[in-house]
């Protein structure tokens, strides 16, 4: 039997779906790094090569020392609970015995709900003024931040409507792996008498660690990219308090046209992303054993 | 005293018919006890109820003459064997073993030590720091036994734990239970629908179907007095040859030929002989047709139809038969039963004149 692979089948099989992949990915990549080594400012036809400039001026920036901050805060404070809070609502949903697809729908709609859209319903409710959360807290005489334009809490909006969006969806990935435990697991630890939190620290998130794992994951990146929610809300202000690094980056690339700066970011950006990547399957390799 | 005892006991699950209806059994302390049965029949729901996995719809279960129906499984000194093991995947054997004991708060050296003790009867020393993942069938449900036999609990229950092993593997882990049965002076409650297991292990076979019991006995005695036609055609393999009487005017035929019996004149029996009991004999009025010849080494079984009806005979002599040979059968008169064809329950006086 021929075992080789002939030079129409390589093409066919791997060249062919390997395609997008090239022309969308691996292409403007290079056309990045290439650019990131410029002082391209978008419009003008003529640039120059300067080196590694692009580079050392974003790491002894100000702005890019903030947003790196800001990164971080927003990323460890939305994750953290999507995780927990998905998993939560993971375990009562999976309790319940009636209306499990109705609920499930509920916690699926955030995800494929144009984020753009819901950002704009999202800024009307943070509304200080007319937002039915501040009238809600005013009826209650609680006091009523400025949601959008103190420092604070505007970093904390742009969470809220981060962990809004991705519980529900991290809700069905732990809802699937919790379905997945045989019943006879529980029934051992029934007879061995572990009580409710018990069975939740000994037995489920032992056993859903790989799905937290790609969760974890999932989540990081997806707040690495996040833009839609902080450029309906707040456009990176009040005072730079909500601009991460990705919104740096357009901010670098599309309002103050340096190109060469805002692609050398973007090189960073896929640079600590692949780094966090790559830290995580070594601890899933290190953390499951089944 | 006994142990455990089921007191018309009632089981119906949400919106379904009733699947044990007024279960009375005691069990006594040390006893090696099979629930036999076919698959469905409510042995896995009794074993659970005893559990506490399953509530009891109605009627009492005591044991050590006092009533459990409200106390959780925790609470029951019971130690359970399931058929996939349920061993934890993400332990190692050391901590699944050791687990129970733990959540209940005992000193870690004395876990250490009990565990270690297991490990070394069930020749598991040396995969203490395996993961179940990472063993055989028959480790893991050596593991699945190690982790009830620390905890040194005064009942085990076990539900089918060898079905999921291959014959071989299951012959050796038949008697390795039996042994730490005695050995740890236990009381077990074992579920199968395999009969061999069943008579293999067993001080008591309790046989069930749907949900009733229909015998309960030693394993000789419901293979050699079984109480009704499902027992006598359940218990053997082959089972039980069974053949309805004739009964005219109060004269009863096997085909054509007369038994003298002491019967009441207008009862339907049934006739039972057991393979074994049945043999070649030339001269029998009974005769049999050939249909398959099934060699066994030692022996043989010849089945064929009598009058249509299936019949099986152990054969261990020499002579040659062929299908669709006709060959008389006979028996002896004291290793047959009779059953009421009515009732199919077993005649138990001796019905020969
Ligand atoms: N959780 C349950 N809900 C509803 N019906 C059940 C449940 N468990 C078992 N049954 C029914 O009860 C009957 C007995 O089941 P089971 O005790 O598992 O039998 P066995 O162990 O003898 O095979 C079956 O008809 C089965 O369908
Ligand atoms: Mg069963």
């Amino acid at each position: 039997m021929e075992i080789k692979a002939s030079k129409r089948q390589l093409l066919l099989f791997v060249v062919i779906p390997l395609l997008p992949l090239i022309v969308f990915w691996i292409i403007p990549l290079i056309v990045s790094l290439w650019l990131s080594f410029t002082d391209w400012n978008y419009i003008s036809p003529t640039f120059n090569y300067v080196g590694i400039k692009n580079y050392t001026q974003l790491f002894t920036s100000q702005e890019f020392k903030q947003a790196l901050a800001h990164t971080a805060y927003f990323t460890f404070f939305s994750v953290v609970p999507i995780i927990v809070l998905g998993f939560l609502l993971a375990v009562g949903l999976n309790k319940l015995k009636r209306s499990y697809k109705f609920i499930q729908a509920l916690l699926f709609a955030p995800w494929v709900t144009p984020l753009i859209g819901m950002s704009i319903v999202w800024g009307w409710i943070f509304n200080s003024k007319v937002g039915p959360i501040n009238q809600i807290l005013h009826l209650l005489h609680l006091p009523e931040p400025q949601w959008l334009t103190n420092p604070t809490a505007a970093m904390w909006t742009i969470i809220i409507v981060t962990i809004w969006k991705n519980a529900g969806w991290a809700a069905l990935f732990f809802s699937d792996a919790l379905a997945k435990i045989p019943a006879s697991l529980f029934e051992v630890s029934d007879m061995e008498g572990l009580s409710w939190w018990q069975k939740i620290w000994y037995v489920l998130i032992p056993l859903v660690s790989p799905t937290t794992l790609f969760l974890v994951i999932v989540m990081i990146l997806e707040c690495l990219q996040a833009y839609d929610q902080i450029t309906v809300l707040t456009q990176g202000g009040p005072a730079g308090s909500t601009t991460t690094l990705l919104y740096l980056y357009y901010q670098l690339g599309f309002k103050q046209f340096q190109m060469g700066s805002a692609t050398a970011l973007s090189i960073i950006i896929l640079v600590i992303s692949a780094i966090l990547a790559y830290i995580s399957i070594r601890m899933s390799r290190k953390h499951t054993y089944y | 005293m006994d142990l455990i005892e089921l007191k018309r006991i009632n089981k119906q699950y949400e919106n379904k018919e009733k699947v044990i209806e007024d279960f009375d059994l005691n069990i006594q302390k040390g006893d090696f006890t099979v629930f036999l049965g076919p698959s469905g029949c409510g042995k896995s729901t009794l074993l659970r109820m005893i559990a506490g996995l399953e509530k009891i719809s109605a009627g009492e279960l005591l044991i050590n003459g006092e009533l459990q129906n409200n106390l959780p499984p925790k609470e029951r000194d019971i130690a359970m064997v399931f058929q996939n093991y349920a061993l934890y995947p993400h332990m190692s054997v050391e901590k699944n073993m050791g687990f129970g004991l733990k959540m209940r708060g005992i000193d870690k050296q004395v876990i250490k030590q009990k565990v270690a003790d297991a490990a070394k009867i069930l020749n598991l020393t040396d995969y203490l720091d395996k993961f179940p993942g990472n063993l055989s069938g028959g480790q893991q449900q050596r593991v699945a036994l190690g982790r009830a036999i620390v905890r040194e609990s005064e009942i085990y229950l076990m539900d089918e734990p060898l079905s999921n092993l291959d014959a071989k593997l299951r012959a050796v882990m038949r008697e390795e239970i039996v042994t730490l049965h005695n050995q740890m002076a236990a009381t077990t409650i074992y579920v199968t629908h395999d009969q061999t297991e069943a008579m293999t292990m067993a001080d008591r076979i309790v046989i069930l179907n749907h949900g009733d019991i229909q015998q309960i006995g030693s394993p000789k005695e419901v293979y050699q007095r079984p109480q009704n036609m499902f027992v006598a055609s359940f218990i053997g393999i082959p089972p039980m040859n069974l053949i309805p009487l004739k009964n005219v005017a109060g004269k009863f035929y096997l085909e054509d030929a007369e038994l003298s019996l002491k019967a009441d004149i207008d009862q339907q029996l049934v006739f039972g002989v057991r393979p074994e009991d049945a043999f070649v004999d030339e001269s029998a009025p009974l005769k049999m047709k050939v249909t398959y010849i099934e060699d066994m080494g030692a022996d043989r079984y010849v089945h064929g139809l009598v009058n249509g009806t299936k019949f099986t005979l152990r054969d261990s002599s020499v002579n040659d038969y062929q299908v669709d040979q006709e060959i008389g059968v006979g028996f002896t008169a004291q290793q047959v039963s009779f059953f009421d064809q009515v009732s199919t329950n077993r005649v138990e006086d001796n019905l020969w004149k």
